[in-house]
């Protein structure tokens, strides 16, 4: 990752996780930069002010030949660049959480559904998120009062077989509609899940109990000034953190309604 | 293996942020570069707590025996020694092995 001056004409700019990263399209086939577009839609930005705005670039490797697979391995590494490159700039200022978010469309209250990678938060984002506003299926950023910075991110689809590719999909093409207001923090979960479940098991985790279970589940978190207690703050002011078991995604819908439907109470 | 003779000292590593509550403590050390947080019981935590600014084995053994009493079994020095272990473990203490001349400090 490189950090310049973006350019005019061959960058693209993306609003992530409250900060901007810009995209490097130089050298991009036009399929790849039309891909590009079309799976970064909800994120593209105006270029920032700030001169610090990190720059990654969206390149499919030299050795490779052009296809489609290549392009979607440049996209699934532009994806991990991305992210990494907002978790960067929003270290020390928000905490982040590895986790995927659905919110009320109209309301804001939204459901942070804290799980390791690689456990399904993406499967989980494509059935809770339908006729609900999308907030990201991978990192969550908080800042004061509980308030989310969405990452409308693409969703990293495995395929099937998995064969180490995933598609990069608009979450738009997913049936998946952006927020409409500012998302808050109504409820936190951590997930566990476990095919041979045959209920959806939630669990109440005392305060310091729930620290230790998330932290893991964290980026940067030592960045911030009394990371503890802010995770404390946050964790009280949302009624306290649940562990949930469950085996399929719709078996939580309940649960997300339950969430979705809590009302701010500001002081 | 930490120095089990008395006089062996442990000290508090510095913490970046810990969060007390009824049923022990919460904290935040930064280990080789790795930032981890750890889950402490009541005695681990008043245990860390005693080390703060460093403590010989036999005083803090004989700390937690003020605060939680005897162990039901063994000696309360080598049920400290544990409890050290596991702090030492987590990376939120160091044990300095208790030289000659310092023994009697």
């Amino acid at each position: 990752m490189e950090s310049r001056p973006p350019t005019a004409c061959e960058m693209r700019h993306l609003a992530v996780l409250g900060t901007v990263v810009a995209v490097d399209l130089t050298g991009a086939s036009a399929s790849l930069r039309v891909r590009f577009l079309e799976a970064w839609e909800l994120c593209l930005t105006s270029p920032s002010a700030s001169t610090h705005t990190p720059v990654v670039p969206l390149r499919i490797e030299r050795s490779a030949q052009p296809s489609a697979d290549s392009e979607a391995r440049a996209l699934m590494q532009l994806t991990q660049n991305v992210t990494r490159a907002a978790i960067g700039q929003r270290a020390g200022g928000a905490l982040l959480f590895h986790a995927g978010a659905v919110a009320d469309p109209e309301s804001g209250a939204a459901l942070v559904y804290v799980a390791p990678g690689g456990t399904g938060k993406t499967t989980l984002t494509r059935t809770l998120g339908r006729g609900r506003a999308y907030i990201t299926d991978e990192t969550v950023a908080v800042v004061e009062d509980g308030v989310i910075h969405p990452y409308l991110k693409p969703l990293s689809v495995r395929r099937d077989p998995f064969g180490g590719i995933k598609d990069e999909m608009s979450p738009r093409r997913l049936g998946l509609a952006p927020p409409l207001v500012e998302p808050w923090v109504a409820g936190i979960v951590v997930l566990r899940r476990d095919p041979e479940e045959s209920h959806v098991f939630a669990e109440e985790v005392g305060l310091l109990d729930a620290i230790a279970l998330i932290a893991p589940e964290t980026s940067s978190l030592g960045r911030l000034d009394r990371p503890l207690h802010r995770l404390a703050d946050l964790i009280e002011e949302t009624g306290g953190v649940r562990l949930v078991r469950y085996a399929e995604a719709t078996a939580l819908l309940p649960l997300v309604e339950d969430v979705l439907g809590r009302r701010r109470c500001r002081t | 293996m930490p120095d089990l003779r008395p006089g062996t000292r442990v000290v508090a590593s510095p913490l970046l942020d810990e969060l007390i509550g009824d049923d022990g403590s919460v904290v935040l050390v930064s280990r080789n570069g790795q930032d981890s947080v750890v889950r402490l019981t009541t005695l681990g935590a008043a245990a860390r707590s005693a080390c703060e600014g460093g403590i010989r084995l036999d005083a803090l053994a004989a700390h937690l025996a003020d605060v939680f009493g005897e162990p039901r079994e063994g000696g309360i020095l080598e049920a400290t020694l544990l409890v050290v272990q596991s702090l030492e473990e987590a990376g939120l203490v160091e044990v300095n092995s208790v030289t000659e001349a310092g023994l009697d400090s």
